[in-house]
């Protein structure tokens, strides 16, 4: 596969969050303030590209019947170290993200990107998915952080706008799923207009 | 059979690895410093920083563990008043021992707050409210008679043998949390035995960073 597809296929056509919606609950959760989001989408990232490119290296090794059990536990121990790390360099972010750091372990993305494109693909290509895919989450969260702390509080990455009352909705969960709604529902939009003109582009071709 | 014995062979060796991987960088990053958590410590005793000092002698206690002491030193990390912060688990929770901060001004209590505790919320919390906690504030720490720690079946047992039908007259709190009250009791007991056989020491290492 060529590498410029793999890139773009997931940070835009397979995006994680819009396209495939996957991991949704620490989307909703953690992107109260951009700076979270942007944490979270990292750490995801990390442990992405990391479990990617060592279930790649094993995928020949790995019996079928107990591949989920050994891909579980790459991944936990990839967590489990991005914890312990955080948790000595970073704790303010830390205790941000509180449950849903660990509960990266579970998240459907690393499982899905793990079963569908690693077991499958070589090495460096596994990795590069890991990052496309991690750069994706990372982008769309930092995206929906952004809109929720300009709205929620009136800051961006903490810092004061000095814009008029802010709406504190938007941090609480009801504002996250308006926000997280109305981006999915803008991304449809455009996503159905450019396969739109595709099409038609291809029946002039055609004609 | 083979094929089982191939795919337990791999998860071990998995397994093993991510052990390995794990025990690697955890001992990278353990935190050297062992002082509790700066907030509790705020909470406690504001100040502008805590130094640790060495625990000598048994930390192992009767009643429970002295977990660690510091002192509150201002900006230029001197220490300021004639305070100890001790952390301390008491034996004899209802889930786990609970710790205890102590601050100790004067040979005296002057705050104590919960650290961590397992306890049932609105049952066993009960034994760490504000208003049950603050009755050790002002106790003098080497007063033995006070701050008596309690076995783990003090209660259960028939009152002849284990004697507290003469503690009776001592009880001044009620909380409605038997065994939580009895662990909050014993981790401040652990601290009072602890200060009492070490204080020649604890004030030496005080008066070095005056």
């Amino acid at each position: 596969m060529k590498k410029k597809s793999i890139i773009f296929n997931g940070i835009v056509t397979n995006n994680p969050t819009f396209r495939l919606v996957l991991g949704t609950c620490p989307t909703l959760a953690v992107t109260t303030a951009a700076i979270n989001g942007l944490a979270m989408g990292l750490a995801v990232t990390f442990v992405l590209i990391c479990s990617n490119l060592i279930v790649s290296l094993l995928r020949k090794l790995i019996p079928d019947n107990v591949r989920i059990a050994a891909y579980i536990t790459v991944i936990a121990t990839f967590v489990t170290i991005l914890q312990m790390v955080m948790k000595t360099y970073l704790p303010d972010l830390y205790a941000a993200l509180g449950i849903f750091l660990p509960l990266i372990v579970v998240n459907c993305i690393i499982l899905a990107r793990a079963e569908a494109f690693a077991s499958c693909n070589t090495a460096i290509d596994s990795a590069l998915d890991g990052f496309a895919t991690g750069v994706g989450f990372t982008l769309s969260l930092t995206l929906i952080g952004i809109i929720r702390e300009v709205l929620g509080t009136g800051r961006i990455f903490g810092l004061y706008l000095g814009l008029s009352q802010p709406l504190t909705v938007f941090v609480l969960p009801a504002g996250g799923f308006i926000v997280y709604g109305a981006l999915m529902a803008l991304v449809n939009a455009v996503s159905s207009k450019l396969s739109n003109k595709k099409l038609l582009d291809g029946k002039k071709a055609v004609q | 059979m083979n094929s089982t014995l191939k795919t337990v062979l791999v998860l071990s060796v998995i397994a093993l690895f991510a052990g390995l991987a794990l025990g690697v960088v955890y001992f990278f990053t353990k935190s050297e410093s062992s002082l509790p958590d700066a907030a509790a410590l705020n909470a406690l005793a504001p100040a502008d920083g805590y130094v640790q000092l060495t625990a000598e002698g048994a930390t192992q206690l009767e009643f429970g563990t002295l977990k660690s002491v510091c002192v509150p030193v201002d900006g230029n990390g001197k220490a300021v008043s004639d305070s100890f912060i001790f952390l301390a688990d008491g034996n004899g929770g209802f889930s786990g021992t609970i710790s205890m901060l102590v601050l100790i001004t004067d040979g005296k209590i002057a705050n104590v707050v919960c650290y961590e505790n397992g306890e049932t919320p609105g049952l066993g919390t009960n034994a760490l409210t504000d208003t049950y906690l603050s009755r050790y504030i002002g106790i003098d720490i080497t007063n033995d008679v006070v701050l008596k720690g309690l076995a783990k079946d003090y209660w259960s047992k028939p009152e002849k043998e284990s004697g507290h039908e003469n503690d009776a007259i001592q009880i001044d709190g009620y909380t409605g949390a038997t065994r939580s009250s009895t662990a909050v009791v014993n981790s401040i007991s652990t601290i009072h035995s602890y200060y009492v056989s070490n204080a020649e020491s604890l004030l030496l290492q005080l008066n070095k960073l005056k």
